[in-house]
């Protein structure tokens, strides 16, 4: 494979899964800033492990779970600079919206998920947007299924009371 | 999981997938800035490969010299310096993007197969407790932060130690802190300035003008805890003394 051929071919797969991984870092990140950048990374690193086999045979799993390797890691670099967010004042801040304006709503997802710590975020995103089973999210995030269901059930909890609300009000 | 939960995830689902939907990337910069960073991943990584085999044949040179009897190794063993050379332990902090995750903070490079899983990688940059107790030692263990072109000059105000990244489209990060705000300012390529303008969220971010070959991007570090919008990063940004 020569250079330009795999370039030419990133660049496919890159138009091909661009959207779906940058999506998938919006909801992990919830800034648009920082979700380039952690899309950017990711693919960079796919790229940098273009020709390895393994890459060739599912590209989109090994991009999966590269970035959702770097967002932790990430996190995990910056987790003392940034705070935890308090549910209570996200519910206050929630209720001062107006919730039948459906951009209000929206922003609330994702000031919702801002609750949650990294990989419970992470969980949540494979789970209920990817739709990936308790195993498959298992393997990606590389913690036991026993993990990934502790987490999911704790994220709903987290996330009940704080999207709830507008559920109700816009049925 | 209960009934109330699996109806509850039905409807997260739903929302997360409407609040996404309309949401892409500039493929284009997308692509081109990946295939540069990608390209400097691979050369780094080879330079890598080299150093270590280079390595390893001095170590074992070594490992021969020492192993032979005293009377030879007095004609063969180099004289050491007496005492180390003093080291620059100015504050500094590096995010390398060379290294893999599991050995040492920062993003990782190697596959995640090969990579430890997320949840036992040892991260020694990212522990509170040895950021608090000894910042410079673990800023500078990955090299030093360069020359940052820009700092904040504002009162009330005050920044942590900055951080270099090696690769990707920001070269430092700062995080500045007041008594209840948070502010995150990247220093960037003047050449990504137009792009970055164009995908920018309006409520929670500002560029500066350009410095030189640079830009900041200054972004509230979480605009939901921010409840008025009207941050001024405008007024965070004439405090910005550039170089």
């Amino acid at each position: 494979m020569t250079g330009i051929d795999s370039a030419d071919e990133f660049g496919e797969f890159v138009h091909a899964t661009g959207a779906r991984l940058y999506r998938a870092a919006l909801l992990l990140t919830g800034d648009h800033f920082l979700a380039e950048d952690l899309t950017q990374a990711t693919y960079a690193k796919v790229f940098a492990a273009w020709r390895r086999s393994r890459v060739v045979d599912n590209p989109l799993a090994y991009a999966r779970k590269t970035l959702l390797h770097v967002y932790i890691s990430h996190r995990r670099l910056r987790r003392n600079t940034e705070q935890a967010i308090n549910p209570d004042d996200l519910a206050e801040l929630s209720l001062d919206r107006d919730v039948a304006d459906d951009s209000a709503a929206r922003i609330d997802v994702l000031a919702a998920l801002a609750a949650l710590s990294a990989p419970d975020r992470a969980v949540v995103v494979l789970r209920y947007w990817e739709d990936r089973s308790v195993t498959e999210t298992a393997l990606d995030l590389g913690i036991t299924e026993v993990a990934v269901r502790t987490r999911a059930r704790r994220a709903l909890q987290r996330l009940r009371p704080l999207l709830e609300p507008h559920e109700r009000t816009r049925s | 999981m209960s009934n109330d939960d699996d109806e509850f995830s039905g409807v997260l689902g739903i929302a997360l997938r409407e609040r996404v939907s309309d949401s892409y990337p500039d493929f284009d910069h997308l692509i081109a800035s990946s295939l540069r960073q990608g390209t400097r991943l691979r050369k780094r990584r080879r330079a890598g490969f080299a150093l270590a085999i280079a390595a390893s044949v001095a170590g074992i040179g070594v490992a021969g010299v020492l192993l032979l009897p005293t009377a030879q190794r007095a004609d063969k063993v180099p004289d050491y310096a007496s005492s180390p050379r003093p080291t620059d332990t100015s504050s500094c902090a590096l995010i390398d993007d060379t290294r893999s995750p599991d050995s040492d903070a920062g993003y990782g490079t190697e596959s995640p197969q090969e990579a430890a899983a997320p949840e036992v990688i040892d991260l020694p940059h990212s522990s509170p407790e040895l950021l608090r107790s000894d910042p410079a030692g673990l800023a500078c263990r990955n090299g030093p932060v360069g020359d940052i072109p820009v700092r904040l000059d504002l009162p009330g105000w005050t920044c942590e130690p900055p951080i270099r990244r090696v690769e990707g489209p920001s070269h430092w990060m700062l995080t500045c802190t007041d008594s209840d705000r948070r502010v995150t300012i990247t220093v960037r390529d003047a050449a990504e300035r137009e792009t970055w303008i164009a995908a920018a969220d309006r409520h929670s971010a500002f560029a500066s003008e350009v410095h030189g070959e640079f830009f900041a991007t200054i972004v509230i570090a979480n605009p939901y805890q921010v409840p008025n919008l009207d941050f001024d990063l405008a007024a965070i940004d004439a405090g910005l003394i550039w170089k």
